[in-house]
């Protein structure tokens, strides 16, 4: 660093006793963009119904040409300076710029006002924990089998069924997940089961499955300061979208919406 | 002069180096209410994406693409949300684990630049893209425009033109060389990079949702040879801005910088992809100035690259039929061009595919006693659009309003009126947004034709958390598929014939007396190494046909490499054939007509031992398994039959999705 800050004085020193003192004129660069044309030529074709020939065209870019010359003049000798009207205009765009930084800014109150008015966004599904014997082939004695078991209630059931990839215990899984894993609707076969006994078989894509529920957790409301992360998110998103709708709405009514055959 | 002179002290004193200043953007007064509650030392499967573009990205935001960071993980835990063109995208299943890895170069910019009213936007290189992201420019019929805008913005110099000479100074003087550059406002790319890394701290659920702060690092050999990486980072803390390709194009010199950033506590690691798209640069046996290789290069690569995307739309690089043409299974999802050629241009295959590289890695292990391309495997999609496109059958494609309509992507012939249209464009616009003739139809030129619904990150991790995860990769117990969720065990070790494969407790017995994938087996007494192959199909997906494991290995003396392909095991209870180490056909079809499959051909679970009947104690080698599905239709296919117009000839009707794991080693 310290090389590099002494290799660049030391061209300074050089470069400024070259240039010091010359007056470099600058000349500045108009752009008209394309898009703004064309806009420009749509908005002409609503007007009159017909599109511009290549003279109008040449006035429209004239005019866009002439427009950004008297307003880069104007800015040099400082004519938006006090003018009230630029003034509440800026004022006005600024506002509606910044409410994107507000949202870093929001109050806590907000939040909490928007998390009791949505709290069914904030709610753990009911989940379920069980354990499952997978057997790929159908067989015809799950009832012994279930006899079996409640014998052995107590003992691991290691020696019946076979392994299955996902394993052999869920746990806390709700009614998505254990479609995740079982395949679509398998979840219903599980959701009214009695806790402690074993259920079955219920086919899965992959075969058949005896059920052994053994803790139900009911629907849940996530606290305020667990979900806050959540909030935070949800509530931007639809603060967006008011901003976005109150702007649009407070000028809509200065235009005749007309909206095109599409049928 | 004197006033001069104190202004260059003071900012020469405000000035350090920037890339490796850091910032931790975890969220003090977070909660954790979902504690890991699925922790499992045998380890769950989790799949995931870590390759998605946001509007941050300046390819996703020109085509359209307003989605923010926060939008795609919504997207990733199940929400819905909009294509640029209006309609709703939505996974059939959330994800487990997702990270936005937004261009690192000019992240930010684009979306500044189309805004009128910003700092930025006021460059007269910019002005043409004002407003091109307002809602009544989101037509097909602006993608002309849209490419046209964004090949003179590259060409114009825009990038290149440097700024004044305090600018220079600056970035001479912070090692951020963006700085010099005209275009460039840091504030608008640290902001960018501030609402990537604070979206995934956000919506990181330990236990249940898992987030990383990643970028892409993009650089490219002259001649458009891709050499993209995504970086993903494994903590909150990470630097307060990416390194990206105006730093460098040389990947060196970004494991540089990720081992720096290591050495201050940040681990990361970067994963290539496309490597199908870098005309041979991206698996090289020199280094990337031409230089032979070395020990610390070696090392560092593999350091910081344990694995590479495999798959993603734009093509699969596993292999190409040119480098393994016996293997039946190479033609799959080739993308024959250069990541971003125009016009495109074909890239060469030899040094751009996967199981070429695992073999020039014995080959450079034999040589220098280190092995660059020691990698494990995982699959992401490239989205642009904030939403990975896993399903042929509801396939959306990435460049968002270019190729989010089947006549966009080349699957369905062009109607009249945008011929017309087309017809009528300037002769440079229709240098980039033209058609062709296929048996007698026109269809847009575009090279979409051959990306495809792919593909997923797969990891086995004892619980879904950032550390478990991210721990996953380095060891590089991970997994590819082309977009279904096949869920696939694959073990390696000696002595394994005794073990119960119908025995509960298989996979803890396997965690004992074997490795994982991802892992190395060294010579035990000259015996045979032995696998267990374990797959069962996804949820969504097709039956599955057959568990191949493709070995690669290299003589000992002449070092060079070999490769082979064994079916292991087969549906239908199907017998291998000991000769062709092939299944017999399983007769699995597709209905093109309506894209029904065969109904009971193929199996929902495939589980075998595997001894290498070819094995020679001295020589290396790597054993990977593939699965492979049965037919079903690809998205190009159902593209045209809801169309009501007839599958190109040109395009494979049908696709063989499958999984590719990890490979394991063998060090004699």
């Amino acid at each position: 660093m310290k090389k590099k800050i002494v290799i660049l004085l030391g061209v300074f020193i050089g470069f400024l006793s070259l240039f010091y003192g010359i007056n470099i004129s600058q000349k500045s660069s108009i752009y008209i963009s394309g898009p703004e044309i064309k806009n420009l030529i749509n908005i002409w074709e609503d007007q009159t119904g017909r599109p511009p020939i290549k003279k109008e065209i040449d006035m429209i870019i004239d005019n866009l040409i002439k427009e950004e010359i008297l307003y880069h003049e104007a800015l040099k000798l400082g004519l938006d300076q006090n003018d009230k009207i630029i003034k509440r205009r800026l004022i006005q765009k600024l506002e509606f710029y910044k409410e994107s930084e507000n949202l870093n800014k929001v109050k806590e109150e907000n939040l909490i006002e928007y998390y009791n008015e949505n709290i069914d966004f904030y709610k753990l599904n009911k989940r379920y924990s069980f354990k499952h014997i997978f057997f790929s082939d159908p067989k015809n004695n799950y009832e012994d089998i279930k006899l079996d078991l409640l014998d052995t209630e107590n003992i691991s059931n290691k020696e019946i069924g076979e392994p299955f990839i996902h394993g052999d215990s869920f746990i806390d899984k709700d009614k998505t997940a254990i479609d995740s894993d079982f395949g679509s609707g398998f979840s219903e076969n599980i959701l009214n089961l009695e806790n402690n006994i074993w259920y079955g078989p219920f086919k899965s894509i992959y075969g058949d499955h005896l059920i052994y529920v053994f803790e139900v957790l009911p629907e849940e409301i996530i606290p305020f300061e667990d979900a806050k992360q959540s909030v935070i998110i949800n509530y931007s998103d639809e603060i967006k979208n008011e901003v976005m709708n109150n702007y649009i709405y407070s000028i809509i009514d200065k235009y005749d919406v007309i909206i095109g055959e599409y049928k | 002069m004197r006033y001069f002179l104190v202004l260059i002290a003071v900012f020469i004193v405000s000035c350090s180096d920037s890339s490796q200043e850091t910032k931790d953007f975890s969220i003090k007064d977070k909660k954790e209410f979902i504690k890991s509650k699925d922790f499992n030392e045998n380890k769950n499967v989790y799949f995931g994406d870590l390759h998605v573009h946001t509007k941050h990205s300046f390819d996703a935001f020109i085509f359209g693409t307003t989605n923010t960071p926060d939008d795609a993980y919504k997207y990733a835990k199940g929400g819905t949300i909009q294509h640029p063109l209006g309609f709703d995208m939505k996974l059939r299943q959330p994800l487990d684990f997702y990270a936005v890895t937004d261009h690192g170069f000019f992240m930010g910019m684009m979306p500044a630049w189309a805004d009128p009213n910003s700092k930025p936007g006021q460059h007269p290189y910019v002005k043409t893209l004002h407003n091109v992201n307002r809602k009544e420019n989101l037509t097909v019929e602006s993608s002309p425009e849209r490419l046209y805008y964004f090949r003179e913005l590259i060409r114009s110099g825009a990038f290149a033109e440097l700024g004044s000479i305090f600018s220079i100074i600056k970035a001479y003087l912070t090692n951020n060389n963006s700085f010099a550059v005209d275009v460039f406002d840091y504030d608008t790319h640290k902001s960018a990079w501030s609402d990537v890394a604070n979206a995934a701290e956000r919506h990181y659920e330990p236990g249940k949702f898992t987030t990383f702060i990643a970028y892409e690092f993009t650089a490219s050999t002259e001649g458009m040879g891709n050499l993209h990486r995504n970086v993903i980072f494994g903590s909150s803390k990470v630097p307060i801005r990416p390194y990206t390709r105006i730093d460098s194009l040389n990947p060196e010199d970004l494991w540089n910088t990720m081992d720096k950033w290591r050495e201050n506590g940040i681990d990361s690691i970067a994963i290539p992809h496309n490597s199908n798209g870098s005309n041979g640069r991206m698996f090289e046996i020199h280094k990337a100035n031409g230089s032979t290789m070395d020990t610390q290069y070696l090392n560092q690569r593999i350091r910081n690259e344990p694995i590479v995307e495999i798959t993603q739309v734009k093509g699969t690089s596993e292999t190409h039929p040119l480098l393994s043409p016996n293997d039946e299974w190479a033609d799959f999802e080739i993308m024959s061009t250069r990541v971003g050629s125009v016009p495109p241009t074909y890239s060469r295959p030899d040094g751009s595919y996967v199981r070429d590289a695992l073999k020039k890695g014995l080959m450079l292990e034999q040589r220098f006693g280190g092995n660059p391309y020691n990698f494990g495997f995982i699959g992401s999609s490239d989205t642009h659009t904030g939403a990975s496109s896993f399903d042929e059958s509801n396939y959306f494609s990435k460049v968002g309003i270019l190729d989010g309509t089947p006549v966009g992507r080349g699957s369905i012939p062009i109607p009249q009126e945008q011929l017309d249209f087309i017809n009528n464009l300037s002769d440079e616009q229709r240098d980039i947004y033209n058609y062709v003739d296929y048996d007698g139809q026109k269809y847009m030129r575009a090279g979409f034709d051959e990306w495809g619904a792919s593909g997923i990150a797969a990891v086995w991790a004892e619980e879904n958390t950032r550390e478990a995860i991210f721990s996953a990769f380095k060891r590089k117990e991970t997994y590819a598929t082309s977009g279904n969720r096949i869920l696939l065990r694959f073990f390696g070790g000696f002595n394994l014939d005794d073990i119960d494969l119908n025995s509960s407790s298989l996979i803890s017995e396997l965690y004992k007396r074997s490795v994982p994938m991802g892992g190395n087996i060294i010579n035990s007494n000259n015996s045979i190494p032995n696998f267990i192959i374990w797959t069962k199909k996804g949820v969504n997906g097709a039956n599955l046909q057959r568990a191949q494991i493709v070995k690669g290995w290299i003589d000992d003396r002449s070092a060079e490499p070999f490769e082979k392909v064994y079916d292991v095991v087969c549906s239908d209870g199907q017998e291998v054939d000991q000769v062709t180490q092939r299944c017999p056909d399983n007769g699995a079809r597709v209905n093109i007509a309506d894209c029904s499959i065969s109904a009971d051909v193929g199996d929902e679970e495939l589980k075998t031992f595997w001894s290498d009947p070819d094995f020679d104690p001295d020589l290396k080698a790597f054993y990977y398994v593939r699965v492979i599905e049965n037919p079903t239709c690809r998205w190009s296919t159902w593209d045209a039959l809801r169309a009501g117009t007839k599958p190109r000839n040109d395009l494979k009707p049908t696709i063989q999705e499958r999984a590719w794991s990890s490979p394991i080693w063998y060090i004699p």
